[in-house]
């Protein structure tokens, strides 16, 4: 076999264009997308971080938010028990008043009682000592007496007339 | 006992007397015809005996007409009776408030006499035009749809009308029941009632503390009907006591229609001439002369009012008859209250657009004015409207707008009878009502919403309430302030909301 | 014309006692009609009406005032 120089030059250009041509067309292009790839990830990671930061942030407002909220709650119920002392104070009071009230409205009540019990007997006796006197007087008058008394009455009513 | 039993009877005077007496030649049914009695006044008292007494109301040529007032049963035809020299009248003191009294001043609640201060006429003229003073200051009644759109004061006479069983004495109860703290003194005349009913009424005053301020004079219907004729002007007797004081009074008259019938059967009774419906001619008077003499008296006077709610009772709503035509006449004004209406659940059962007070807002206070002002208008162009409620799905937006409106508004005037609320209560209810913050409720939840409504304000804004009572209007950082309440209020109830 | 006149005593009357105390009475009113009644509880005394006017000198009518004194006083 005899070795042609021009067919190994030709060998030659044609490897490199070969070469040139896979640089051109492949090369590029697929070192393109592995380097996006590697941005992208690059990307990704920053915004995971970024997440993680959003996160502990809101944990803590939230211990925050509690923390407050408690305090307030503590603070109502500090309000309500005073009120509610207040407010047990005030209905003993009532009910010690309203006690002593009924007890002299009792005592009251007695009193009018007793007065009705003596003017009742007052009327019983006034009654008894007048019909006592009628009795007396029915018995005990004659008929002089009966004129005179009738003589009497007519002149102090003829002085009506 | 400053002196003994032994120096009185040694100072008495024994003395004759003379006496102007009559001799019964009738006697029966309550009147007694009595022949002498020659100088005998009009209206006199007439001792027959027993400690009884008749009242001398027919004077003839030849014999007068005593109607009993008492039991008679020791009379009998050639009794003798005796002028007393004195025209009706009662005994009247401060110590009468609490009190039961009967048509003759007589305490019928079994406790002992109270202290006579005064005795008073049970006839008397009214109060002249000079002496009087316009109705100004507002009577609480404590309901929402009187003090709102028929609004009574202090002086005026405001007449209950309506048939059997519609709630009327329930109003007048309400009213009493609401003057705890008004400074009123209060007159419940109890005419021609059950007594049953007379005593569950003195039970419910009684339960609720009004008795410390109100008076009753009971003439129950087994009383002779010249009691239950008296009992009104021996109500207003005890109250013109209280007014010569310069104090306010309240006096209910339950009901007129009862003491007209009781002076029928007295004129029939004692052969006068009857007329319409065989009422006697004076039956006008009868009510006229008890009425005029309700009235605000000016300060040269004392200052003092009585207000007058006279009640009476129709027969299947008939407001032309006698009576209710003449009562109508002389009251400033009525309340009438319908059967339908209280059986379709709307109490109390007033018909608004019948009802007037002819001494309307100015016995208001400015903030109830403020929000009541248009709201009778409203609710009458309601009404026109309910006719198309039916058809509802078929009106126009505005319509139903104005249904809606009228229909919250008209739940919210409904009102339980032992309830009264204080006008401050009624106002930030009503303006509640008015200016649409019901709209989003649902009708059947406007009850409790209320409820919980005025117990919001009462424990989370009780100053608007004070501000209301202090100024007596609603000024514009109230009215803001009220907004915001309500709104938030609402905010905090979504279960009675619309959904949708 | 007459006016009718009523005397009634607590005892009865003899027909002298009678006639005296109609001729006392004519003498202030005229001519008059006298019927005398009897009534025991009158104790003492007498009442006379004329017209319808009673004029009351009765012992029970006098004893009866004290009572109502006395109950007022007392």
């Amino acid at each position: 076999m005899e070795i042609q120089l021009p067919q190994i030059l030709f060998q030659i250009v044609n490897f490199s264009v070969v070469v040139g041509a896979l640089t051109y067309l492949l090369f590029k292009p697929v070192q393109k997308i592995l380097d996006e790839r590697s941005n992208k990830i690059a990307e990704a990671q920053k915004a995971a971080q970024a997440v993680i930061e959003e996160k502990d942030a809101i944990e803590t407002l939230k211990k925050q938010s509690k923390r407050d909220a408690e305090k307030a709650a503590a603070a109502i119920l500090d309000e309500a028990k005073k009120d509610a002392d207040v407010r047990s104070q005030e209905l003993i009071q009532k009910t010690q008043e309203h006690g002593k009230a009924q007890l002299t409205k009792l005592q009251a009540e007695w009193q009018n009682e007793k007065k009705e019990m003596v003017k009742e007997l007052k009327a019983q006796f006034t009654d008894a000592v007048i019909a006592t006197s009628a009795k007396v007087l029915g018995e005990k008058l004659d008929s002089k007496a009966h004129s005179k008394l009738i003589d009497q009455e007519m002149n102090t009513i003829l002085k009506a007339l | 006992m400053s002196q003994t039993l032994a120096d009185l009877v040694a100072k008495a005077e024994v003395s004759s007397t003379v006496s102007s007496v009559g001799e019964i030649f009738a006697f029966g049914d309550g009147i007694a015809q009595v022949r002498g009695l020659d100088d005998v006044q009009a209206g006199e008292l007439i001792d027959v005996g027993n400690n009884q007494f008749g009242l001398a109301l027919n004077l003839e040529k030849n014999q007068v007409g005593v109607v009993l007032l008492g039991d008679t049963r020791h009379l009998s035809a050639g009794s003798v009776v005796k002028r007393t020299g004195t025209i009706l009248s009662i005994g009247v003191g401060d110590e009468i408030l609490g009190r039961t009294i009967n048509a003759l001043g007589q305490p019928v609640d079994g406790k002992p006499q109270f202290p006579v201060e005064k005795q008073m006429l049970l006839e008397r003229i009214a109060p002249g035009v000079m002496t009087r003073q316009s109705v100004t200051v507002p009577l609480q009644t404590g309901i929402k749809a009187i003090d709102a759109m028929i609004p009574i004061g202090r002086g005026q006479r405001e007449l209950i009308i309506g048939d059997r069983a519609t709630g009327k004495t329930a109003i007048a109860l309400g009213t009493i029941l609401n003057q705890a703290d008004q400074n009123m003194i209060c007159v419940y005349v109890s005419i021609g009632q059950k007594g049953s009913t007379l005593a569950q009424t003195k039970q419910i005053l009684a339960d609720r503390g009004a008795m410390d301020y109100t008076i009753i004079v009971a003439a129950t219907a087994a009383e002779p009907a010249a009691q239950q004729f008296l009992a009104p002007y021996a109500g207003l007797a005890a109250a013109e006591y209280f007014l010569e004081q310069g104090k306010d009074v309240l006096i209910i008259y339950d009901d007129l229609t009862k003491h007209a019938q009781a002076y029928r059967e007295i004129s029939l009774l004692l052969r006068r001439p009857s007329g319409r419906e065989a009422y006697p001619g004076d039956v006008f008077y009868l009510h006229s002369r008890l009425l005029e003499r309700a009235c605000r008296l000016n300060a040269k006077y004392g200052g003092g009012s009585i207000t007058a709610l006279p009640i009476i009772e129709t027969q299947a709503n008939d407001v032309s008859a006698f009576v209710p035509t003449n009562v109508i006449s002389i009251t400033d004004g009525q309340i009438y209250l319908e059967t339908d209406l209280f059986n379709a659940g709307v109490k109390p059962a007033i018909n608004v657009g019948l009802s007037v007070s002819r001494v309307g807002s100015s016995a208001q206070i400015k903030a109830m004015k403020q929000v009541a002002g248009t709201m009778k208008l409203d609710l009458a162009q309601y009404r026109e409207l309910q006719a198309f409620a039916q058809f509802s799905s078929d009106l126009d937006d505005k319509t139903k707008t104005q249904l809606d409106r009228g229909t919250r508004v008209s739940s919210i005037l409904k009102q339980g009878w032992d309830t009264p609320l204080k006008v401050e209560d009624q106002v930030v209810v009503i303006y509640a009502a008015v200016n649409g913050y019901l709209d989003a409720i649902r009708v059947d939840a406007i009850q409790d919403w209320e409820r919980g409504y005025l117990e919001y304000i009462h424990s989370a804004y009780p100053e608007l309430l004070s501000s209301i009572v202090k100024d007596l209007k609603i000024t514009d950082e109230t009215a803001e302030a009220l907004k915001a309440a309500i709104t938030s209020f609402n905010n905090i109830h979504p279960e009675w909301q619309q959904n949708g | 014309m007459s006016t009718p006149v009523t005397i009634t005593t607590a005892i009865e009357l003899s027909a002298k006692q009678l006639d005296s105390l109609a001729a006392q009475l004519t003498k202030k009113l005229g001519k008059i009609e006298v019927t005398a009644v009897v009534d025991p509880e009158l104790i003492g005394g007498l009442k006379v009406r004329v017209g319808s006017r009673e004029y009351d000198g009765s012992l029970q009518h006098k004893l009866n005032s004290v009572k109502q004194q006395l109950l007022a006083e007392w």
